[in-house]
């Protein structure tokens, strides 16, 4: 870098000219234009379509493929089906490729290629140097199209599942999420969860059908970029497609239903053995809303001041830096994508000061939709969602072309990057007020608790869990393979819908008879249930 | 002051003699600008204009390999404290600021006195006060009350406190500004602070943190105190394997600071002093103990002068940080723990190794990748042929002062433990005795040349790669280890093989599921 000396000159300034504030800074204006989305866009055969940028800084090629795929499609019975069959895409070998061959020339080139399936999107990645563009190529497109899941590798990740199965309750990081969709979601199908028999019972044959039905050109979105001619890459994808069947007509991507569970609020608690336990993991969560939902913007501001903007956020301010109850803690009401989101609140406080903390965020809660936001803190909020922006969507090339490939497949409204700004700035005081009052529902948070129980409820002697005047279940941890809990009386049927919901309770009455019931969270008595052949826990 | 652009070529794959894949390889063009201010500090600015965005960082030449028993974590500590402001950030009147850490200080001098008699209370066996348990706190039944009432005083203090403070000002400027990313974190060897900004505002960066570590007030200390211990609860207590994963480092190391957590032990954070962390400050948080990087949409001149202008205010001082002295003696015996826990069963091996700037390091993490991933030797041993591991690994972890090759599976049959430890030894002796091939050579040459233009994709990327190698030796060490990796011979793979994995200096880490045979 040659620096000329006249430059050098006019560039010393005085140390005098650092202002006493930082709010005393003065910025130049920030350009920057949304990319655009159609000029980066080019259909391709079959139905499919791809986001194409040119970026020629560094010798390599990034292209992913985006299929709408998942967990939400399985059959009843065959939970874990989606995770397998893109585990055993990349790792099964295709018809010309036996599997150690197939990674071996992938490890040759030092190319990074990745299948996964996940409950409402899967993908196949691959990022390959640029020299070696066109064997990349043919090798993802051969494990899309022609996958061999070779059965040994089947009985392996089998093997491998089984072994994660068992993990399930090892970490209260994993019960706490686990759970708190169980009693959120309910039956919907983003609960559709593996057991050891669901796995077990999982062929060749059905992978081979799952793939047949989602990985198809109709179904997928690419995202490309790096060192290539954009027209070259682009007639290459097409070239790619080529091998597949012309559909008569492009059938439309699979759908993926409303969400209709009411979950039952209150405080679950689950306790976790073990004496280093030495701190709890909280989270109170009710739905929330979707992406095409107007109030998505003023939320967005909403959540970033309540706990999603880290150090800026009431919740951070008052749990931990004021507090010192927590390292972790933080609040996020983002819309769902495809489906109501969840919005909640969580920290993880050590066992005697979980019942304080948890009361301090409910204090909070309520007092954001008692008294809004301040126009600072409102201010700030929204600042920061217009100067962040091309760093939370578009930080590079990859991400850009993923960040539009995401947004078709999704359903993202028209618009959204365009226009994203534009409504950040709209948003007002009153917005903000008015979508804490309308979209925050204390009363109806479920609160899951995990830990070390009876000292999480006991708490640090002035304020105990029983003290927040919401009722508080014990739910005893599920078989981590089979997922059954176990139940005092197990004499009751209960439907698929309530099978989680098998957890003893306080006594309640039963409608039918009026008789005490094992469970206060159950409908019915187990004779009434046994009598009328209807499940136990909803009365269907 | 000086300047520098550097043209790195990355020599293509494929046994291509050097020269020839120079010509048809590909170059990867990264220009790195380095000059130095009058105080020592310096600076290196890489360009990259896709994204109005920068990447900025300091980057400090401290860690936990500098503290030393009672007051480990210490670094991780200062490093939070770092967020909690000066004179002019985090409070509306430092003036009376200042009188409130005043009083709060003598308070918990005293709190400290008697935090001291607990330690004696407890030596000598004597009741304890749960209530100042449960905060990690040794303080005596007998105690109790004082200890209380103190409390009390210094809660009432600290709402007072409250109304002038302006909580986590830096980190709200930094997002108000549309900062992204802000955080800091703690290694062994090292301690980075960083925020991604908008690249018109990049002189925040320069104003906020020339301001920080020109002089830190000891602001929300002890509240800060209780946050890393719980951050120590959350990281390492109530995970499934974070207090084996620690103890079975202190064995590992038996007489450098690397044995103790970065985090430090729950007894000593809970010791922490104002004067400590001062002590601290004054010793490692001088100018020419930092290199700040800058990377993205920026010009070079431009940075230069703010450095000048903000950082050229950080004064040099007299007191000289202690060199690292202590070696790791040799290993005189094989170690091995045997833990139950609520996780995967699972077994690890460990050998000391050379540090990361060691003249080996190029063949050992060459060897490592050799040993690792789907078509490494263990995988490809344990898992395809034998069928008794799900999974197998192996890496070399490079530091500062030292390193460790590891290699760990988890086994098909958590009976079969001995069998599945005789075969990872066996994999190990093999490339002993029988080296290793050109092709495997190739293929992981091919994958460290790769690996680093991954690296090199985001900003922060780039920045981690200069800023990480510059704390430890030296930013050019990145390009200048690229040429280093395409010199290792199959020969050298097989040297270092010998020389680390040896018999007495294995150490082995078995888990078992708990309750499980």
């Amino acid at each position: 870098m040659n620096l000329s000396p006249v430059l050098l000159l006019l560039s010393c300034v005085a140390p005098q000219d650092i202002p006493e504030r930082p709010e005393d800074l003065k910025y130049a204006p920030l350009k920057f234009d949304v990319p655009d989305a159609e000029k980066m866009r080019a259909p391709l055969r079959n139905g499919a379509a791809a986001y194409v940028i040119e970026d020629r800084s560094l010798p390599k090629v990034e292209i992913t493929v985006q299929v709408r795929a998942g967990s939400f499609w399985e059959d009843a019975g065959k939970e874990g089906l989606a995770g397998l069959c893109g585990t055993l895409m990349r790792l099964g070998g295709t018809k010309t490729r036996r599997p150690a061959d197939l990674d071996e020339e992938l490890d040759f080139l030092a190319a990074e290629l990745n299948v996964s399936v996940g409950d409402t999107s899967g993908s196949a990645s691959l990022s390959v140097l640029s020299k070696d563009l066109d064997k990349g190529l043919e090798i993802l497109f051969d494990v899309l199209r022609n996958p061999a899941f070779d059965p040994e590798k089947l009985d392996l990740v089998k093997a491998q599942t089984m072994e994660r199965l068992k993990s399930r309750n090892d970490s209260t990081a994993s019960i706490e999420a686990r759970e708190t969709n169980l009693l959120l979601y309910g039956d919907y199908p983003l609960n559709k969860l593996s057991t050891g028999a669901s796995i077990e019972s999982i062929t060749r044959e059905d992978l081979v059908r799952f793939h047949a039905r989602f990985f198809r050109p109709w179904n997928f979105i690419i995202a490309a970029a790096g060192d290539f001619d954009r027209a070259v890459l682009i007639e290459k994808l097409d070239r790619a497609l080529e091998a597949y069947e012309i559909p008569k007509a492009v059938p439309e991507r699979p759908r993926v239903p409303p969400v209709t569970y009411a979950p039952e609020p209150g405080i679950y608690c689950f306790h976790k053995d073990g004496k280093n336990i030495n701190q709890g993991r909280v989270s109170a969560a009710h739905l929330g809303v979707e992406l095409h939902h107007p109030d998505v913007f003023p939320l967005r501001v909403l959540g970033y001041i309540l706990g999603g903007g880290g150090f800026s956020s009431r919740l951070v301010q008052r749990v931990r830096t004021e507090m010192g109850l927590a390292y972790e803690v933080h609040a996020d009401l983002r819309p769902g994508i495809l489906y109501v989101g969840s919005m909640r609140m969580a920290f993880q406080s050590k066992n005697e000061t979980c019942a304080l903390a948890l009361k301090t965020c409910l204090e909070e809660m309520e007092r954001i939709r008692r008294e809004g936001v301040s126009e600072e803190e409102l201010a700030a909020a929204k600042q920061y969602f217009l100067d962040a922006f091309p760093g939370l969507f578009f930080p590079g090339p990859a991400r850009t072309a993923g960040t539009f490939a995401f947004a078709e497949l999704h359903d993202y409204p028209k618009g959204y990057f365009q226009s994203y700004r534009e409504r950040i700035a709209a948003v007002t005081r009153e917005d903000v007020r008015r979508v804490a009052e309308e979209r925050l529902h204390p009363d109806q948070l479920v609160i899951v608790v995990v830990g070390n129980i009876s000292e999480i409820k006991q708490g640090d002697g002035r304020t105990r869990l029983a003290d927040l005047g919401r009722p508080i279940v014990d739910v005893p941890l599920p078989d981590p393979v089979t997922l059954a809990r176990p139940v005092k009386d197990r004499k009751g049927g209960f439907c698929p819908r309530c099978r989680d919901l098998m957890f003893t309770a306080d006594i309640g009455t039963c409608v039918a008879c009026g008789s005490d019931t094992s469970s206060g969270g159950m409908k019915l008595c187990a004779g009434c249930a046994r009598a009328k052949g209807v499940c136990q826990a909803c009365g269907e | 002051m000086r300047s520098l652009c550097l043209l790195v070529f990355l020599a293509a794959c494929a046994g291509a003699p050097a020269q020839e894949s120079r010509e048809n390889g590909f170059g990867v063009h990264l220009p790195v600008e380095e000059f130095f201010l009058d105080n020592g500090m310096k600076v290196l600015v890489v360009e990259r204009h896709q994204v109005p965005r920068v990447y900025c960082a300091l980057y400090w030449k401290v860690g936990s390999v500098n503290e030393r028993p009672g007051i480990t974590g210490l670094s991780h500590f200062f490093e939070h404290m770092m967020f909690k402001g000066t004179k002019k950030l985090g409070t509306t009147d430092w003036k009376r600021d200042a009188e409130f850490n005043e009083q709060i200080e003598a308070i918990m001098a005293e709190v400290r006195a008697l935090k001291l008699r607990g330690l004696e209370a407890l030596r000598r066996g004597k009741p304890m006060s749960e209530a100042a348990a449960q905060s990690s706190s040794t303080i005596a039944k007998a105690d109790e009350p004082r200890w209380a009432d103190l409390m009390k005083q210094f809660e009432a203090l600290k709402e007072e406190q409250k109304k002038i403070t302006i909580g986590e000002h830096i980190s709200k400027l930094f997002a108000a500004n549309g900062g992204t990313h802000t955080n800091a974190s703690t290694y062994n060897d090292w301690t980075r602070y960083f925020v991604e900004l908008p690249a018109n505002k990049v002189e925040l960066f320069f104003w906020l943190e020339s301001e920080t570590f020109m002089g830190p007030v000891w602001r929300e200390f002890y509240p800060e105190r209780e946050v890393v211990k719980e951050e120590r609860r959350m990281r390492t207590d109530s995970t499934p394997t974070g207090l084996i994963q620690q103890q079975f480092n202190a064995m590992f190391w038996q007489a450098h600071p690397y044995g103790w957590p970065v985090i430090g032990w729950m007894s000593d954070i809970d010791h922490y002093t104002v004067a400590e962390a001062q002590r601290y400050y004054d010793t490692y948080y001088q100018p020419q103990n930092c290199t700040a990087v800058f990377v993205g949409d920026v010009d070079p001149i431009k940075i230069r002068e703010l450095a000048r202008r903000y950082f050229g205010r950080l004064q040099r001082r007299e007191t000289q940080p202690d060199p690292i002295v202590t070696q790791e003696p040799a290993q005189a015996a094989e170690q091995r723990m045997e833990a139950e826990a609520d996780a995967r069963p699972s077994i690890s091996i460990r050998w000391h190794a050379p540090a990361g700037v060691h003249a080996d390091a190029p063949a050992l993490d060459l060897l490592a990748m050799i040993l690792d991933g789907r078509t490494g030797r263990l995988w490809r041993t344990l898992v395809d042929e034998k069928g008794i591991a799900l999974q197998a690994s192996a890496g070399y972890w490079a530091l500062k002062h030292g390193g460790m090759l590891y290699v760990s599976a988890n086994p098909r049959d958590p009976k079969q433990f001995a069998e599945l430890e005789a075969a990872v030894e066996a994999v190990v002796r093999d490339v002993q005795e029988k080296g290793v091939t050109e092709r495997e050579l190739q293929k992981v040459k091919n994958q460290s040349l790769a690996n680093l233009v991954r690296e090199l994709d985001t900003n922060m990327g780039v920045g981690d790669q200069l800023g990480l190698s510059d704390v430890v030796g030296d930013w050019r060490d990145v390009f200048e280890y690229v040429k280093k990796v395409e010199k290792v011979t199959a020969a050298d793979v097989t040297r270092v093989a010998h020389a680390i994995c040896t018999p007495t200096g294995r150490n082995i880490l078995i888990i078992r599921r708990r309750g499980q045979p």
